[in-house]
Parts: C-alpha cells; structure tokens; sequence
C-alpha cells in the first residue's frame, strides 16, 4: 500500500474513531502517522497526525464536548475527515487540501471558542509532532519543515525531553570538556 | 581558527543569554566567528519582525552589526550537492529517508569553504550522520521497527568532504 492509500485508510479509521468519540485511538493514529511521515517525508501524513492529534485532544476535554457549540463543530470536523479520505482515495488532491483546512479551521475555531489556553492547540501540534520526527531520526530544520513548527519553540520543547539521554557518549562530561580544550589550544 | 555557526547553535545560546559568552570565547581564542547568510536570515532577519523572538534576533543582530561574527555567502551548488548526499545516505520502505535539511546543509558547505576547524551545533542528527553513521542506522532502525538500508558510497562521500577524519568503511 502506498502513502496515498495508508493515508487514506488512517483518515477512513479516524473517521470512525471520532464518531466513537475514541480520543486513545486517533492519538495511536497521529503516532502511526508522524512515524511514516518522519521516513517518507510526507507533509501530507505530517498534516493528518497533527489533526488526529488535535481532535484526540479535543475530546478529551469535558468543557469542550459538552458545549453547545460542539454539535456543529464536531459534524463539520466528521464532514471533513470523511471528505478527506475519499478524496485520499480517489486521489483527488484539490479536495483533499480543502477537507483539510476545514478540519483545521474547525480545530482552532474551536479553540478559539471553547479553549482555555492562548496558544492554539494546533501550534502545540506543530511543534510536538516536529519533537516526533526529531526523536524518530529526522534532522531539526527537517522536523520543524515538516510540520511548519518553529525551530525556536522545537529547540526549547526538545530541550525539556529525556531524548538526547537516550544516546548516551562513552565518554563523561570532563573527557569531553578536555578534549574540546584541547582542540581550542587550551583556553 | 575558525569556528561555524549553524542556527540551532545561535538560537540556543541567544536564548540562553549566553552571547556574550561567544564573544569572550572568540576574543580568548582570537577566532573567526562565521555563519551563513541563510543562517542570519533565519536567525535575525526573520525573527526581528515576531514580537517574542526579537530579544533573541537583536542579541545576536548586535553580534554582527559589532563584526565579531561574520556572515559568509555559501556555495550553493555545494550545499545542494550535501543535501543529496546525506539524503541518499540510508533507506527505509524503498525510498530514501530525507534527514537533512538545507539549513544544516549551509553551514557544512560553509566548513568546506572556508576550510573552518569548528563547526557548532546543537542538533544530533547531522552530528551522528558525519561521526557515528553507524550508530544513526541503529537509531532509526530502533525508532522506525524497520529495516534500514545504508548506501556505503555515499556515506564514504559524505565523509570525503572533509568534516570528520573518520572513516565509514569500518563501520559498515
């Protein structure tokens, strides 16, 4: 299956699971997403982990999905995904990248609304998910190029992780320190 | 002795507050402080005009505007040429998987140029793709669950270009 086609199944699930309103799910499917963008380099793939990643946090949030205004935005956002993945599947790009600025457009306009934070909940996507292709091996720009994140937000989010410990030198801090004084002729 | 700047370094020691820091070390040393202008672009002139970056871009706008860093025009043919190289380095699921970006890819053409000592940055990937090839496969072969492939020529290309005196031809 190509990307195309595993894209078009992730939308096709996610539909489902928003329907269900199974936040745990689309989270599984925005990592299953942002893992084969990272390799494929598919800012499409990127896109739709971002939104899953989105709507998983939206129903997480009782304020939000027991709002009024819920019931509207939600079939909007269903609308959307639906539309989205049949637009994946017939290949027709125009549709797809107009399904999904309506998702995104419903996502922040949601948060706009009902949100409580002031940074949008896609901008905090954006940069987690580019954090995500960084761990999975991407280079930063590349990471933060393939979700549209920041590079100093990506720097400072990286900054608070445990993943740069995960590749631990064989040589201490003190080794290190000498040999870089060393190179720099003992200053 | 001259030193290369990639953006993540700057950004971090900016925000850190540590450019003064630079400045003591490149006196101490009596170092060539270098960047390339697609570094500058991203790192001043860009973020001068976004409110919560401009502290940063100014700090290090001063560095220039008082000439203790330099910005250098960069070979694009060659910065191209290390983009596709790193790029064609290793493969997953039949296509090759894209690690580098032009902004790293700037400054390492930028250390081929100038024929810089030091090149400064605060990003793992590239570091690993020019020292530790080896352990980058093993990497993303641990993230990913997958197999994947390494291209042992360019690998020994990428390590050709004079950024690292090891050599891949052991670690493969």
């Amino acid at each position: 299956m190509g990307e195309s086609g595993i894209l078009a199944k992730l939308l096709n699930d996610s539909a489902g699971f928003f329907l269900q309103q199974n936040s745990f799910a689309l989270k599984e499917a925005a990592n299953r997403a942002i893992e084969n963008a990272a390799l494929a380099n598919d800012k499409r793939m990127a896109e739709f982990a971002m939104v899953a990643y989105c709507l998983h946090k939206l129903l997480g949030k009782q304020h939000i999905v027991r709002d009024a205004k819920w019931k509207k935005l939600g079939s909007e956002i269903l609308a959307d995904l639906r539309s989205a993945a049949d637009a994946m599947e017939g290949e027709d790009q125009k549709r797809f990248e107009e399904s999904m600025h309506g998702i995104i457009s419903s996502i922040e306009s949601t948060d706009r609304q009902l949100g409580y934070f002031t940074q949008g909940l896609y901008e905090k996507a954006r940069v987690k998910y580019a954090s995500s292709a960084y761990a999975l091996g991407l280079g930063l720009s590349q990471a933060a190029e393939l979700t549209g994140a920041n590079k100093k937000d990506l720097l400072n989010y990286i900054g608070a992780t445990r993943m740069h410990d995960e590749q631990l030198s064989a040589e201490g801090i003190g080794e290190r320190l000498a040999k870089l004084k060393q190179k720099l002729g003992g200053a | 002795m001259m030193f290369v700047f990639d953006s993540s370094a700057l950004i971090s020691m900016s925000q850190t507050c540590l450019v003064k820091i630079l400045r003591q070390l490149r006196e101490a040393l009596g170092a060539e402080f270098v960047i390339a202008e697609s570094v500058y672009r991203e790192t001043v002139s860009t973020p001068l005009h976004i409110r919560r970056f401009e502290l940063n871009a100014v700090r290090l706008k001063k560095a220039v505007d008082e000439k203790w860093l330099r910005i250098e025009q960069v070979d694009t043919d060659a910065a191209m040429d290390i983009v596709k190289t790193a790029n064609n380095c290793f493969f997953a699921k039949g296509g090759p998987v894209s690690l580098m970006h032009r902004g790293e890819a700037d400054a390492l053409a930028l250390v081929r140029q100038l024929n810089a000592q030091v090149l400064v940055i605060d990003e793992r990937t590239t570091r690993m793709l020019l020292e530790t090839p080896l352990r980058l496969k093993e990497l993303l072969e641990g993230k990913h669950n997958a197999k994947i492939g390494a291209r042992k020529d360019n690998l020994e290309r990428l390590q050709g270009m004079r950024f690292t005196p090891q050599s891949t031809a052991a670690a493969l």
